[in-house]
């Protein structure tokens, strides 16, 4: 009888890994050392790339363009790029060499960046229904990959969700910033 | 009650009441006596989420298999217009009425059509994709997954609306989801919204494929 409680507790728990206990970044090439001039940008979902790319300027000493910038730099912004996944509906279906790496190093030609920061949000979904307890999140679930430039090797990944505002669609802060954070920790550049 | 919940209400009533099995309109002319032409379409994604590119995939691929029209490839289109896939705006608050697409955005839309010439443009959403679990008490869980589907088909030169779907549809995963790949079960709820829409507009417009 106590099954469904345990269920919701099962899904609560999932959900706080996904959002808050897991690690949301890591190096796929250490040591990382940081190059002098240190300036990023995303692509897809330009909500939450606009709000990654804040909360990495506040917390690391990367120098973060501005999606104004990348729009002016990168014609038609923003541009699907082939993403490293099989499916993403509610969790994304990881596959690293479905990126179009090509793709990605044509942007950072236009970028003339040190390292670009592409993160895909393929899915903002919505599990089970709201209770009196907790306010309802819908969630995107972000895959993301950082390449070096010039050459475009990849230097770290991460995979993570965001919960989002069901009612104005904003991106929570607080989940975007633990992000950012743990990516300037693990590159050395927190500020 | 803000625009937002005044809209979702419309939209529910829309799903509810909207005159076909399943939870809405599958496929529905605006003015159930105009002719569509056996000419040619373009399936659009309002969305840039996963589930929408899936769907105008889906929609393409049972259009060109089914019907008589000449169907662009979503290759094609992504090749003609460079920012595609692009979202298209929906209209919040809409009176009872099925046109979803934001009139501002019909310049976006027209400048797209001058690029691939069809007759038609069909856009297409997926929205609010769905997962909820339930665990019976003899044990085992399950899980079902909803999304609500909506389109709006546009004639050209006219720039018209001639047609408008909004239905919601379910899938469960049994005990195979253990063998399935991840996403199988939206996967199929989306290859199925497909032929729904696929089955009513061959009845309604007659533009079916002689066999």
């Amino acid at each position: 009888m106590h099954r469904p409680s345990v269920m919701r507790l099962g899904t609560i728990i999932g959900l706080i890994l996904a959002l808050s206990g897991c690690s949301t970044f890591h190096l796929t090439q250490e040591p990382f050392q940081p190059k002098g001039k240190k300036l990023m940008t995303n692509d897809s979902s330009l909500r939450i790339a606009k709000s990654f790319g804040d909360e990495l300027g506040k917390t690391s000493m990367f120098h973060v363009l501005s999606q104004t910038q990348v729009a002016q730099a990168i014609p038609n912004y923003p541009q699907l790029v082939k993403g490293p996944y099989k499916s993403a509906y509610f969790e994304i279906d990881v596959d690293y060499a479905k990126t179009d790496v090509g793709r990605v190093k044509e942007l950072q030609q236009h970028l003339g960046v040190d390292y670009v920061y592409v993160l895909w949000a393929p899915a903002t979904v919505s599990h089970g229904n709201s209770s009196w307890f907790s306010k309802h999140y819908l969630v995107t679930q972000i895959v993301a990959q950082l390449f070096e430039s010039p050459g475009g090797k990849e230097v770290g990944r991460g995979q993570y969700a965001v919960r989002v505002d069901d009612q104005t669609h904003q991106v929570l802060s607080e989940d975007v910033r633990r992000v950012a954070l743990e990516m300037a920790e693990k590159t050395h550049t927190v500020k | 009650m803000d625009s937002a919940r005044y809209a979702y209400a419309v939209i529910g009533i829309a799903l509810i009441v909207g005159g076909c099995g399943g939870g809405g309109t599958v496929f529905a002319l605006k003015d159930p006596t105009y002719a569509v032409k056996p000419t040619s379409v373009t399936v659009i994604t309002g969305g840039s989420e996963e589930s929408d590119l899936k769907l105008a995939e889906y929609l393409t691929q049972e259009l060109r298999d089914r019907t008589q029209l000449n169907v662009i490839g979503q290759e094609e289109v992504s090749k003609a217009v460079a920012s595609y896939p692009i979202a298209v705006k929906t209209v919040e608050e809409n009176n009872g009425q099925v046109e979803w697409i934001d009139p501002s955005e019909k310049p976006r839309l027209q400048k797209i059509q001058s690029k691939l010439r069809t007759n038609y443009v069909f856009v297409v959403w997926s929205k609010r994709l769905k997962q909820t679990s339930y665990c019976s008490s003899r044990g085992g869980c399950s899980n079902t997954y909803s999304a609500d589907v909506f389109g709006n088909m546009l004639e050209y030169p006219s720039g018209q609306i001639v047609s408008h779907t909004a239905f919601n549809r379910r899938n469960s995963d049994s005990v195979l989801a253990l063998f399935r790949s991840k996403g199988y079960y939206v996967d199929e709820l989306l290859k199925k919204s497909a032929e729904d829409i696929v089955d009513e507009f061959i009845k309604v417009t007659n533009t079916g494929r002689g066999r």
